[in-house]
């Protein structure tokens, strides 16, 4: 593919590859927090900043709408799909690890849990976003709406995540969080950021791509 | 302007009275649905009524909207508004209102069946149902036809309004649920004015952003 | 009042319908636009109405430039369109008086106009039940109550009888004379011959 072709590219591929593959060793070899939950304890470390990547790449989704509505440049129409793509992967392994480590903290596959809703909803939003993009008519018109709806999915979230929180007040926001965090050691925290940057390194590889991808198609 | 809008959707509707009716008829039926669906175990009605009432709501008001929208599809109508020195943004700001009020007038007519066939208690304050029923009406509608003007010209888009409006509008679910539930229960209105504020919230960050963004939607 | 249209572009489906187009018409100019089905020449004039946006360029209508946010230039303007453009659920009378009140109209001529384009008969019957030839003379009466600098006539003739091509040319002699800026389209080139200054052929 033309896009590896470039050195920069494939610096950046094997930067992503080798901290992705590290992350994942350090999760899989770590003592998990308790016996009752095994390893499945240590998808905490996966599924929080996989989390964060998602409403970050949501909110770029926003964005990018807001300046292609603005500045009509299409390429701000083939970051907005980049970034909506690659966020709903995310989201949904947000959605299939969340009940992954649910089950053995909880007892059950899906708390009604307010981030894990939100994310449930958003996910939704973005294939309605998918749909739109499919069969919404003209491309030229589609991206004017997706534009749209990415903007409305995003200034949707405040306003889910207090109506769910609240919804069910006995359903606290991950209340075995704090079995992660002693105050006396810092490798939670220190492991929680190195792997969310790694997944930001991972995610910015394939909006690239996939940005990349979708200019040389239009330009044909 | 705004009046000469509603005026115009009132006066088409006052013929043929097709929005209205169709609505009602909708709403009964699926009223039906629940009364015999729920014949195994009619104790639990009075537990799930709030939130049916509020299901048979967003599905009527699907119905509604998409017929409102059409009127501007059917003969390319709104070509005559397009085509004018008109703000477009006003153009939504009408349909709300409208359907606001065809809503309104549906939801009017099969209260009635559905609190007589589900054999719900009436004994609560008709001013705050009113009120209620009003803003959470209200609000649904002010996404719903955002999402109506996005999907105006696209293909599959009795499929589509569903698809995006209820993930979109899951707040406004679970807020007028609780407004409805909590007066029911006959709890003073400063025990879930909190519910009202999201309720009100979402209208009104919905309304000013379908109004900002409606002129750039409703281009071909 | 003059028209000007600078590197126009539009696509649909990726294909491209118009590459860096221009075009400048003075104030009373006539054009008429030919060309093939799908030639683009019903896409150029909604574009200039705002009922279709455009990918990039400009469209200046006196001197004001057309774009979404602002609705003001279009009061000068009126597209008479192939496709109904009017509310079948309302009267031939309600049609009128919405559409004269967007354009901050009186509807006061209403019936008067309705009386010249001879629909008055049927003023009060809904559009819906209207023929062919019968919108096109309501199309024809909205432009003249309108009475727009600048007329963007698609197809003007179609479905109208002997009569009625006759109506429609009387009116638009009354246009030439009050210098009125015209973009005119049609299949029939030797009446576009006869009745622009100038045809564009778009290919």
């Amino acid at each position: 593919m033309s896009f590896f072709n470039h050195r920069n590219n494939l610096i950046h591929a094997a930067i992503a590859a080798a901290l992705s593959a590290l992350n994942i060793y350090i999760v899989l070899s770590l003592e998990p927090p308790n016996l009752a939950q095994g390893i499945f304890g240590n998808i905490f470390y996966i599924h929080v900043p996989v989390a964060w990547t998602a409403f970050l790449l949501y909110l770029c989704v926003m964005i990018s709408g807001i300046l292609f509505l603005t500045k009509k440049d299409k390429v701000w129409d083939h970051r907005g799909l980049a970034f909506a793509e690659v966020g709903t992967i995310f989201m949904f392994l947000v959605l299939t690890t969340g009940p992954i480590w649910a089950k053995p903290a909880w007892g059950i596959f899906w708390p009604w849990e307010p981030r894990l809703t939100t994310s449930l909803i958003l996910f939704l939003i973005f294939l309605g976003y998918f749909m739109l993009r499919e069969f919404g008519g003209n491309p030229e018109q589609v991206s004017r709406y997706a534009a749209v709806v990415g903007i409305l999915a995003f200034l949707d979230v405040p306003l889910i995540f207090l109506s769910v929180k609240f919804w069910l007040p006995e359903m606290q926001s991950h209340p075995q969080v704090g079995q992660y965090f002693d105050s006396a050691n810092p490798l939670p925290t220190y492991l929680l950021i190195f792997s969310f940057l790694s997944l930001l390194v991972v995610s910015s590889l394939m909006i690239r791509l996939r940005t990349n991808i979708l200019s040389m198609k239009e330009a044909n | 302007m705004l009046i000469h809008f509603i005026l115009k959707d009132l006066k088409i509707e006052w013929r043929s009275k097709e929005i209205i009716t169709s609505m009602f008829l909708f709403g009964l039926s699926i009223t039906l649905i629940f009364a015999l669906a729920f014949q195994v175990a009619p104790m639990l009605i009075r537990t799930f009524a709030p939130g049916l009432l509020w299901v048979v709501i967003l599905f009527t008001s699907v119905l509604g909207l998409n017929r409102l929208f059409s009127l501007e599809r059917e003969e390319h109508a709104m070509w005559s508004w397009t085509s004018a020195p008109v703000d477009r943004g006003i153009v939504y700001i009408s349909k709300v209102i409208s359907a606001l009020f065809f809503v309104l007038m549906s939801e009017i007519l099969f209260i009635v069946p559905f609190f007589i066939f589900l054999n719900l208690p009436s004994n609560f304050s008709l001013f705050q149902f009113s009120l209620i029923l009003f803003l959470g009406t209200g609000a649904i509608v002010s996404v719903g036809c955002l999402i109506s003007g996005i999907t105006l010209q696209a293909g599959l888009r009795d499929v589509l309004i569903p698809i995006l409006l209820f993930p979109s509008a899951s707040p406004v679910a679970i807020a007028a649920t609780k407004c409805t539930e909590s007066l029911f229960d006959q709890k003073p209105m400063t025990e879930w004015n909190f519910w009202f504020f999201i309720l009100g919230s979402f209208f009104v960050i919905f309304s000013l952003f379908g109004y900002m963004v409606f002129n750039r939607i409703v281009e071909e | 009042m003059n028209l000007q249209v600078t590197n126009l572009s539009k696509s649909f489906y990726h294909s491209p319908v118009f590459q860096s187009f221009s075009l400048k018409m003075e104030s009373g100019e006539k054009i008429g636009l030919s060309g093939p089905n799908g030639s683009g020449k019903t896409t150029l004039l909604k574009m200039i109405s705002g009922i279709m946006s455009i990918d990039s360029g400009k469209i200046r209508i006196g001197e004001n430039d057309v774009n979404p946010d602002e609705s003001d230039p279009r009061k000068n303007l009126y597209y008479l369109g192939h496709s109904v453009g009017l509310y079948p659920g309302l009267t031939g009378y309600e049609n009128l008086t919405f559409i004269s009140g967007l354009y901050g109209k009186t509807s006061r001529n209403v019936s008067n106009v309705l009386i010249k384009v001879r629909l008055d008969s049927a003023q009060d019957k809904l559009v819906k039940f209207y023929s062919q030839g019968m919108l096109q003379r309501l199309k024809l009466a909205t432009a003249i109550i309108l009475d727009p600098d600048i007329l963007l006539l698609d197809e003007p003739l179609t479905g109208l009888d002997v009569d009625g091509i006759k109506l429609f040319e009387s009116v638009i002699v009354e246009w030439n004379e009050l210098r009125k800026t015209m973009i005119i389209v049609s299949h029939d080139s030797d009446w576009l011959r006869t009745n622009t200054d100038r045809i564009i052929e778009l290919k």
